[in-house]
């Protein structure tokens, strides 16, 4: 441990002491915001390594940890040759793709697979909430109870399934399967089961089928959960990377997590060009959260307060 | 405009649409390929795009048309553990890294979804052309599940520079004695005088990385299970190994340094923080890819030995290719991996690419590999052929990932204990653990209802 190190922990003891003591000093709370720069920065400094690391040349990747010193900067230390490298046209078996198709692959995939699970999820949160029937309670235990079954265990019973229907290569093998999922199940069923009952009541009487009731009554007052969901699962299929491995064959199919990795592997790594990579797939759904970001916050937040 | 699921489903909605024309388009080129005549599945983006290179070559002598993909290894296991489990068809030819080999063929030998290539071996003289020790890496109870793609021996890189400024000669480092000696005398220091060192010696998992560990493990001449798949591992040679790995790399003696991967790996190469590394083959090009401007500061020599005239090498990974047992039309298979294995283009543009000699020692007269590397400035091929006939044997086992894991337990456990220990104690402690894991892999292995009799305990 060298004086640098000393001074850093000795500031860190002084300005943690400030907001233990919790008084509402000028110093108190200049503390509360130099330390959580402090962890802002600790937080973000891999976000920044990522950034930093797309836009080094390859050939000083590893010889420095952010940037080269400024009296370094140059073209040759610092250019778009990753970017160049992941966006210039790749030649498979198949033929010659743009790393576009990827991206592209990827935001159908997700959005195709977000929008599946809105649809049956909320019907059959809708139908639990809802409707009572015999069984209902058993059922849901059942729903619930297949939460508790590690997704990998799946895997082999579901590539079965997947060749029997001759579904391999296809898209019908990632989101036909994941269509639906409990966890969305339950949230759906607790978010309809606080809609008053009277209001779908009244619509049946205005003559709304059970479709049109759980379109344009239950889905409108469940709004907030729907962003919250869809956040959720827009993630998870956006990271998505066994199933696309397993049940996808053709390279111009594949989805981007699973391109990326084809850079670093056994024999050689290409890490500038991955973390470029890495750096773009990041970038849809960041714009994705910031152009929703005040419907996602409002299903995060939902249920927050007792009523 | 009224749309009564809301903004974000209906953003949702506007971006599937737009992703599906756009992918629409795009296919549309590809819309009429014919379905292939074999189906060929590889985890190395250097492997795919050499054989890219060539397979059109291929396909024109053998009228065939060959449909390859790539797959990250780790997505490979996965996939190959499922079409195993779920008892479906194997593409007719694939190729995985050596780590995988046990569990794929596991279970009656007449279950195993890969043809035993014995005859075939035989019937074209290859058997006898592979480097020592190359086919029992494929073997299980006497059947030759694979062809060996590469030999990956292992020799230690070292910082040219400091050596020289040292005086240190490489060529003295003969065992692993001398080494450890020149290394707490002249290498490993506290160069600032602050208390802290700030050179070690080598690069040595603190954890006992188990791909590490497993290159002295060989070294040794240990094989942790016999070509029976049954366990070796109560034993007073990996016993005193274990001591003398926890020597290097803990307290204040320790000549070593956990430099990692990547990155890591790298800044303390480059930064004078560690000076020798263990470097097989393909780990050669990875310092050349991640250190371009280290070009000329490296050099290469064997690994000291255990004692005076012993074994000066190792290796770390390996790839086999495989013919599944269900496959169509196995001859093309087979004819495709012969093409693949021997073809001098190939052999050449792969070395290049990857820095990996051939498991054929027929082949390693080529001339590409005495040419001298720009990057290591000596003739990189010719120094790995020179210890290439040394390399170990390794008896495969499902088990082997287990084993390597516990050792490094071992390894934990005595770090713990050490300081109540004396050397002896420490050596009858490592004993005792690496008897009970003996044990347990044995009750695992006794516990398989599907060991063919040679294979029983």
């Amino acid at each position: 441990m060298n004086l640098l190190h000393v001074a850093l922990l000795l500031l860190l003891a002084i300005l943690m002491g400030l907001v233990l003591a919790g008084r509402a000093t000028a110093a108190a709370n200049l503390a509360r915001r130099s330390v959580l720069i402090i962890v802002s920065c600790l937080i973000l400094s891999p976000f920044v390594w990522l950034v930093f690391a797309t836009f080094k040349d390859p050939s000083v990747l590893n010889e420095y940890v952010f940037l080269p010193p400024f009296a370094e900067w140059s073209a040759e230390t610092i250019n778009l040759s990753n970017l160049r490298t992941l966006l210039a046209p790749q030649e498979t078996v198949h033929g010659t793709y743009s790393f576009f198709l990827y991206i592209f692959n990827s935001v159908f995939l997700a959005t195709a697979q977000t929008l599946l699970q809105v649809t049956f999820c909320s019907m059959a949160g809708f139908a639990f909430a809802v409707y009572s029937f015999r069984g209902r309670q058993a059922l849901f235990l059942l729903v619930l109870g297949s939460m508790m079954i590690p997704p990998i265990l799946l895997l082999a019973p579901v590539y079965r399934m997947v060749v029997n229907f001759g579904w391999m290569d296809t898209y019908f093998a990632l989101l036909v399967p994941g269509a639906v999922g409990a966890y969305g199940i339950f949230l759906y069923r607790q978010a309809m089961m606080r809609v008053p009952k009277e209001l779908f009541d009244a619509a049946r009487i205005d003559g709304a089928s059970e479709l049109r009731i759980w379109y344009e009554i239950a889905l409108p007052l469940v709004r907030p959960i729907t962003g919250a969901f869809c956040l959720v699962v827009f993630l998870n299929a956006w990271n998505s990377f066994i199933a696309p491995n397993v049940f996808l064959q053709s390279t111009y199919k594949m989805p981007l997590p699973v391109i990326l990795q084809h850079f670093v592997g056994q024999y050689e790594n290409q890490y500038g060009v991955f973390l470029a990579g890495t750096f773009l797939a990041i970038l849809p759904p960041a714009c994705l959260f910031f152009y929703l970001q005040r419907e996602f916050i409002l299903g995060l937040t939902s249920g927050g307060v007792k009523e | 405009m009224y749309f009564p699921p809301g903004k974000v489903i209906l953003t949702l909605v506007v971006m599937v649409a737009v992703a599906a024309g756009y992918i629409g388009v795009q296919r549309a080129q590809f819309a009429a390929t014919p379905p292939p005549d074999l189906h060929f599945l590889v985890f190395s983006r250097a492997h795919y795009e050499r054989y890219r290179a060539v397979l059109p070559e291929f396909e024109a002598e053998e009228g065939v048309r060959v449909h390859m993909t790539l797959l990250n290894w780790n997505s490979l296991r996965n996939r190959l553990q499922a079409i195993r489990i779920a008892g479906l068809p194997m593409p007719d030819l694939v190729e995985f890294e050596r780590s995988q080999f046990g569990a794929l063929v596991r279970g009656p030998l007449d279950l195993v979804p890969f043809e035993p290539l014995n005859e075939r071996l035989e019937a074209t003289g290859l058997i006898d052309q592979f480097a020592p020790g190359r086919l029992e890496l494929w073997t299980r109870a006497g059947r030759h599940f694979g062809v060996p793609k590469d030999v990956h021996p292992v020799m230690l890189a070292y910082r040219r520079d400091i050596l020289a400024e040292l005086g240190i000669d490489p060529a003295e480092l003969t065992t692993w004695e001398r080494f450890v000696a020149v290394a707490r005398e002249k290498i490993v220091a506290d160069l600032t005088g602050n208390g802290i060192i700030d050179r070690y010696a080598i690069d040595m998992s603190l954890t006992g990385n188990p791909e590490l560990t497993q290159i002295l493990i060989a070294q040794r001449g240990i094989d942790l299970f016999d070509a029976r798949g049954r366990p070796l591992m109560h034993n007073a040679d990996l016993a005193d190994l274990i001591v003398w790995y926890h020597e290097q790399t803990t307290g204040a003696n320790r000549i070593s340094f956990p430099a990692g991967w990547g990155q890591n790996l790298a800044q303390a190469l480059t930064s004078d923080l560690v000076v020798f590394i263990m470097v097989p083959d393909w780990r050669t090009r990875q310092i050349e890819m991640d250190m371009p401007g280290m070009a000329g500061k490296f050099g290469l020599m064997a690994l000291p030995a255990w004692e005076e005239g012993g074994g000066r090498t190792s290796t770390f990974g390996g790839t086999g290719m495989f013919i599944s047992r269900q496959s169509e039309n196995p001859e093309m298979a087979w004819r495709l991996a012969e093409f693949l294995a021997l073809d001098e283009t190939l052999l050449e543009s792969s070395f290049r690419r990857t820095n990996i000699i051939p498991p054929f020692a027929g082949a390693w007269d080529l001339p590409v590999f005495d040419q001298v590397n720009a990057f290591w400035q000596e003739p990189l091929g010719r120094r790995f052929i020179e210890v290439a006939g040394d390399v170990p044997v390794i008896h495969p086992s499902p088990f082997y990932g287990l084993a390597l894991d516990r050792i490094a337990n071992v390894l934990a456990r005595l770090r713990r204990h050490a300081r109540h220990l004396d050397a002896e104690a420490r050596f009858d402690f490592v004993m005792e653990e690496l008897g009970v894991i003996q044990s347990d892999i044995e009750q695992l292995i006794e516990r398989d209802r599907f060991l063919s009799e040679e294979e029983r305990l």
